[in-house]
Order: C-alpha cells, then sequence, then structure tokens
C-alpha cells in the first residue's frame, strides 16, 4: 500500500459528505477527483481510464427510456387500473399496487416507479379516510425489493452486472426466486401487523358509495391528458425491445448499456420527442457521481488499499464459504442502510473479486450475495435508498409527514426477514453447489 | 354513518359538482350507489337500514344537490315495499328503480341541451363562466353537429374546469378567447349573451351557483348583456337558500407577517330576478315569467 494516505482520506471525506449530505453528490465526488488530479497522485488519462463506460451508458440509456416512457402516460393509465380494480378494499390496495410497484421496480429505476405509483396511493388512501402513510412506506420498500431481481432494476446490480459481467438472464434466474419470496413475506408482515387496517369494506355501502365517487375523482385528476396511442406503442414497443435484447444477451453479444442506449436513441428517432427537453429529465449529476466514484475507487485499487480491505477485514473470517457468504451478504445490507449503497457498492466490487481469487465460490454466489445485501439492506432506514427518500418526501408534499423512526417501525423487520430470506436462499444454493 | 366517513362523502360529491355541474354530479352519484349496492355484502336485517342510512347522506350534503335530492327521495319511497323480500330481490328492484332514476335525468339533461341550442346562433359571442360539463356539450353540439359559427369568451377562474372548456372547444373548432374573469370589463362590448349553470334554484328565488358567478351575472346585467340560465326542473328546490348547507371553510393563513383568517364559501347565492332567460326541459321562460314558473315546482311552506 504506497502512497495511500492522501486517497484514503479524500475517498473518506467524500463518503462523509456524501453520508451528511454536506453537498451535492456528483460534486462531491468530482471535487475528490480533482483534488487527486491537483495533487498527482492520479493523472487525468489514467483517471478516465476508471471510469466503467458500460455502466454509465446503461444508466444513461434506460433513463432515456424511461424517461419518454413517462411522457406516454402508460404508467398513469396503469395505476388507474390498479386503483379501479381494487374497489377500495385496503388489502386489494396494498397487494394489487405492491405487485405493480414490484414488477416495475425490476424493469425500471426504484425512483421513477414510486413516483408513478405514490401520488395515486395516497390519493386513493387519504380519500378513503385510510391512513396513507402505511402504504407509501410498504411502496418504497416493495419498490427496493422489486428491484433487485434484475440486472436494470437497482443501481447496485448495474454496478455489479456492468463491472462484473454478468447477464440479465443471470440476475433473473438467481434472483427472482429470493426475490419473489422476501416479497411474499414483506406483505404477509405488513398484513399480519396491521390486520385492523385491512378490513374489507364491502359491509359499509357508504364507504363503498365514497369509494366509487373518488375512483372517478381519481380517473379524472390523473388521466385528464389525452393519450397518444402511436406515441404509447413506440414507447411501450421500444421496451419490450430492451427486454428482448437483455434476455438474448448471450446470443447476440450485446452488453446492456450498448442495448439500453440503442434503444434509447431508437426511441428518440422513432417518437421525435425534443431531445433538449428529454436530455434535460436525464439525471446528470447521477451519471457524474457514478464517474467520480468509479475513479476514487479505482485509485484505491491502484494503492493496494482495497486488497488490504479485503485481507484484512473480510478474509480473516475464516475458509468457511458459508461464513464468507453470509458476512458479504450481512455487511452489505446492514452498511447499506445507513450509507449509499452505491458507493458501497463500488468499493465491494474490488473486494469481493480478491475474495473470489483467494476462496473460489461457485455459480457467483458471492456476487448474489452483494447484489442482495445491497439492495435489500437499503430498506432499513428511510436514507438506506433513494425511491425511500423519495417516497418520504412524495408524501410530505401530500401533507403526510413520515418521521425517520416511523419509517424504521415498518421497514427494520421487514429488511431482517428480507435478509434472513436472502441467507436461508444462499445458503442452500451454496449447499447444492458444492 | 361515522363523522368522518360523511365529511369525506360531502367533499367528494362537492369536488364532483364543481368539476362537472350539479347534473352529471347526480348521474355519478346515482352510478356510484347502483354499483356499491351491487358490491354490498350484508345480512337481511342490517340492509334497509345501510340503503335508508346512505340516502340520507346524500339528501344532505354540503351543498345540498337539488337533482340528488329529488331522485332520491323517489328511490326511498318506492323501495318501502321491497324490503320485506329477500335480499338478492331488494338488491335487484333497488338497482333497477336507481337505474330509472338515471334514465329520467339523462333524459331531462338532454332535452335541456336541445332547447339551449336554439339559444346559440351564428355571429354569437357567449360569455362562458365555470360552466358545467352539459353547458360545453351544448356548446361543443352545436359547433360540430349544427356548424354553427359563435365565439365564445371563456372566463378563466378555476383552473381544473377551464382546462376541460378550453381542451373540449379547441377540440371542436370553436372560436375561442380566455380572459381572466377579473378583466371581463375589457370584453363587455363584444359579448352579446352569458351562459350559466346552476347547483339549484331556491324557494326563495335564489340560485346556487358556481363561486364567481354572481360578480360576472352583476356585471353582465349591468351592462344589459343577457344572463341565460340552464338548469332542468329537478334543480328546482322544495327549501329556501338558507336550507342549503352552503360550504363555509374557515382557515388560518399566514402572509409573510400578516396571520387572518379567512372565510370562504363553496357557492354563491344568486337573485333569479338578475337572470333573463331560463332553459329548462320545457323550454325557454322569459324573465317575466320566471318567478311562476319556479314557483309551481317548490312545495308549499
Amino acid at each position: 500500500m504506497e502512497n495511500a494516505l492522501i486517497p484514503v482520506a479524500v475517498f473518506v471525506a467524500v463518503y462523509v459528505a456524501l453520508t451528511f449530505e454536506l453537498i451535492n453528490k456528483a460534486v462531491a465526488a468530482l471535487l475528490g477527483v480533482m483534488i487527486l488530479l491537483v495533487l498527482r497522485v492520479v493523472d487525468e488519462h489514467q483517471a478516465v481510464e476508471f471510469i466503467d463506460f458500460e455502466t454509465l451508458m446503461l444508466l444513461l440509456g434506460m433513463m432515456s427510456i424511461v424517461a419518454i416512457l413517462r411522457r406516454s402516460g402508460f404508467f398513469t393509465i396503469l395505476s388507474v387500473k390498479i386503483a379501479e380494480l381494487t374497489q377500495g378494499s385496503p388489502l386489494k390496495i396494498l397487494v394489487l399496487f405492491s405487485i405493480v410497484t414490484a414488477v416495475l421496480s425490476a424493469f425500471l429505476d426504484n425512483v421513477t416507479t414510486v413516483l408513478i405509483i405514490i401520488p395515486i396511493i395516497i390519493e386513493l388512501t387519504s380519500g378513503m379516510g385510510l391512513d396513507p402513510k402505511l402504504y407509501v412506506i410498504s411502496q418504497a420498500v416493495i419498490s427496493n425489493i422489486g428491484g433487485t431481481a434484475t440486472l436494470i432494476g437497482d443501481p447496485p446490480n448495474i454496478i455489479i452486472g456492468s463491472k462484473v459481467g454478468l447477464t440479465f438472464n443471470q440476475f433473473l434466474l438467481n434472483l427472482t426466486l429470493p426475490v419473489i419470496v422476501s416479497f411474499c413475506a414483506a406483505l404477509v408482515f405488513v398484513w399480519a401487523v396491521n390486520r385492523q387496517r385491512f378490513r374489507p369494506i364491502d359491509t359499509n355501502l357508504a364507504k363503498l358509495f365514497s369509494v366509487q365517487l373518488l375512483l372517478e375523482k381519481i380517473r379524472q385528476h390523473f388521466l385528464d391528458t389525452r393519450i397518444d396511442r402511436l406515441f404509447l406503442a413506440k414507447g411501450l414497443g421500444c421496451l419490450a425491445l430492451a427486454i428482448l435484447l437483455f434476455v438474448t444477451q448471450t446470443v447476440t453479444g450485446l452488453t446492456p448499456g450498448v442495448v439500453a442506449l440503442l434503444v434509447a436513441m431508437i426511441l428518440f428517432t422513432i417518437t421525435r420527442v425534443d431531445v433538449e427537453q428529454m436530455l434535460e429529465e436525464i439525471e446528470w449529476s447521477t451519471l457524474l457521481f457514478f464517474a467520480g466514484l468509479f475513479i476514487l475507487v479505482g485509485v484505491l485499487e491502484e494503492k493496494g488499499v482495497i486488497e488490504w480491505i479485503a485481507r484484512n477485514v473480510f478474509l480473516r473470517v475464516g475458509d468457511n464459504p458459508y461464513v464468507i457468504i453470509l458476512v458479504v451478504l450481512w455487511v452489505s445490507g446492514i452498511v447499506s442502510g445507513f450509507l449509499d449503497n452505491i458507493p458501497f457498492t463500488i468499493t465491494m466490487i474490488p473486494i469481493v473479486n480478491l475474495m473470489m481469487q483467494t476462496h473460489p465460490i461457485p455459480n457467483n454466489i458471492l456476487w448474489w450475495a452483494l447484489s442482495l445485501g445491497a439492495c435489500l439492506g437499503g430498506n432499513f432506514t428511510m436514507i438506506g435508498a433513494s425511491a425511500n427518500i423519495v417516497s418520504i418526501g412524495m408524501a410530505k408534499r401530500y401533507g403526510q409527514e413520515i418521521s425517520f423512526l416511523e419509517f424504521m417501525k415498518t421497514s427494520v423487520l421487514i429488511t431482517l426477514i428480507t435478509l434472513v430470506i436472502a441467507s436461508g436462499y444462499l445458503m442452500l444454493y451454496l449447499w447444492f453447489s458444492l | 354513518m361515522k363523522e368522518k366517513d360523511r365529511r369525506i362523502l360531502n367533499k367528494l360529491i362537492r369536488d364532483h359538482e364543481d368539476v362537472m355541474g350539479a347534473s352529471r354530479a347526480a348521474m355519478l352519484a346515482i352510478e356510484s350507489f347502483i354499483r356499491s349496492i351491487q358490491q354490498l355484502r350484508c345480512s337481511i336485517d342490517q340492509v334497509q337500514e345501510l340503503y335508508l342510512e346512505l340516502a340520507e347522506a346524500i339528501k344532505n350534503t354540503e351543498p345540498k344537490v337539488v337533482p340528488l335530492i329529488h331522485l332520491i327521495e323517489e328511490f326511498e319511497k318506492e323501495i318501502q315495499p321491497y324490503f320485506s323480500e329477500d335480499i338478492e330481490q331488494i338488491r335487484e328492484r333497488a338497482v333497477e328503480l336507481l337505474t330509472e332514476k338515471l334514465d329520467v335525468l339523462r333524459t331531462r339533461v338532454g332535452q335541456v341541451i336541445e332547447k339551449g341550442l336554439s339559444f346559440i346562433n351564428k355571429g354569437d359571442v357567449i360569455l362562458v363562466h365555470t360552466a358545467s360539463r352539459d353547458v360545453i356539450n351544448m356548446l361543443v353540439m352545436a359547433r360540430e353537429v349544427f356548424q354553427k359559427r359563435f365565439s365564445v369568451l371563456v372566463l378563466k377562474q378555476d383552473f381544473v374546469k377551464t382546462k376541460q372548456l378550453i381542451q373540449a372547444l379547441t377540440q371542436a373548432g370553436v372560436d375561442l378567447t380566455v380572459i381572466p374573469e377579473y378583466n371581463l370589463s375589457h370584453c363587455l362590448d363584444r359579448a352579446n349573451k352569458l351562459f350559466i349553470g346552476a347547483v339549484s334554484i331556491t324557494r326563495d328565488h335564489k340560485v346556487v351557483t358556481a363561486i364567481g358567478t354572481a360578480n360576472i351575472v352583476g356585471l353582465c346585467h349591468l351592462n344589459r348583456i343577457p344572463v341565460y340560465l340552464f338548469a332542468t326542473t329537478l334543480k328546482i328546490s322544495h327549501q329556501d337558500s338558507g336550507e342549503h348547507k352552503i360550504h363555509t371553510k374557515v382557515e388560518p393563513m399566514n402572509h409573510d407577517d400578516c396571520a387572518y383568517r379567512l372565510t370562504t364559501h363553496s357557492h354563491d347565492l344568486l337573485d333569479l330576478n338578475l337572470v333573463d332567460v331560463l332553459v329548462t326541459e320545457d323550454g325557454a321562460i322569459d324573465k317575466e315569467k320566471i318567478a311562476g314558473y319556479v314557483q309551481q315546482f317548490t312545495k308549499p311552506t
């Protein structure tokens, strides 16, 4: 570990700035990079080489596709239809919206999903005199669980997939089962703890009547713009094409980043949207944040810091593969609940790589442990995942303040349950693989 | 019914009435009543109580939606003999009766639109303020079906409602100008009629209308612009304006360092004398005959 003091100090300072939100996350990461460049710890050409452009392409492509799809009105139609299907039954609201949230989160980013779902669910539940907070927290938590299932569902998976070279299908095949079980367990937990709040309303005529009026109000409020069917068809067609290309990645040889950006460009061309306007919807600060972090972690890796952490922390746990997997899963889970899981995942990738070299564990199980830990762990606290922060923010805008502890009262136990499920799954997977 | 549920129901009815007008809100309420009856699971002992409890709540919304009250009162009377039957028969009969009420309302609204079409002429410049869905449909039909060329001055007030009006008229190809309602004085020389709708016409000859209507009608009256009121006879109430429960909200406001309590009313009250032509399913009633016409629909005190 030569000349590692400066990069370590800069990295810690950036992490502190990110954790306490002292400055914008992109600025924090890039400021750290600039300090390293000015102090000649690394030169610009080397720094650029550390950036994983595959990840950035995938993120940029998916953000563009989602921006255009949002304009099509498809998601709004979908959520209004779901609201109609529930017919005001509190349990149906929880279950049906959770299914939609989980599925959307698996194929879109979680923040977009909660931005679509939360307003309607608040309108519906508060309009019925139910407490919307429980539903908001559930949807935030479910979006993080659903996003765990695919390569494109959650930023940690995007990073792991791109950096490690795991395919869309590998994520789907290996993570769908624990995600479905975790999803069901989370719903059962929410229902069991709040059973009184999910009583059916079909014995109360006045409530049934109010629900009908409310559903009409929601239809008018959310579907007041005309839907361009051709635009919608193009958007959905391209999303289907993207998923098809993700699934057939091993046949076509196209990486997820290339697929996402290719489909985004096709969409821009065929929908003839105002590109300048669409580009304003891209989260450029997130992309810059990723680029900065890749450089910071790249420098640490080059200076031998990552290897030192791996050898002195993670490899000290012994040779037992079961223990190694559990350590990666639970450390990722707990840390992701309190720190941003994006920098954590970027930091952990070289560490897990080293662990794999020292203790080869079959079927990429260690990567699945990192993915499950980083994604599910985000549910521990309201600052653990972007979807949580956005959901709480939206609820506040609708007059529903959710405190840190209020969120944790529901989320901590769900996170522990899902991490236990993930542990059981990974243990069994390893047992069958050995 | 719990007070909280009653408040929710009142607000929902008021919101719909505000956006669509009283007739459409009444139609929606009856459709909702039908759907809720179809979904209801209860014992035979509870059914009468539940039906009548909801009917009572619907009759006492703030403000009272008079066409709905008339139809629900009829329903209450007509359903009574069937409460001795089994639950499925009661359900079936209730749905039938409510569907009949819905048809009555639809027919009458259709008749008002039909009669109203004759008051839209070539070259008219019509002022429209917080129009109900029925008045919007009438304007659209005049342009699309009868190919009448006229202009509309839309008085922008509540955006949700104004947006619907603008979208519908633009799509129908109606020439329209949108002005804020407080700028009406600049356009009074262009307009030749004002179209308004109503929630109800009370026994003491007041019209319960959307907020802001009273000011506009007053200004038009002073400038001799004829005011056309479109309403079915179902909107004529048996009660005085004081009993119509116009919703009043008092809320604390705080702007910079100035704190005060703001009182707002959900609807305006307008003197029926300011209306020049009342258009109902019976046709147009001239100004001098309006009071007598309304009187025949109100019950004696």
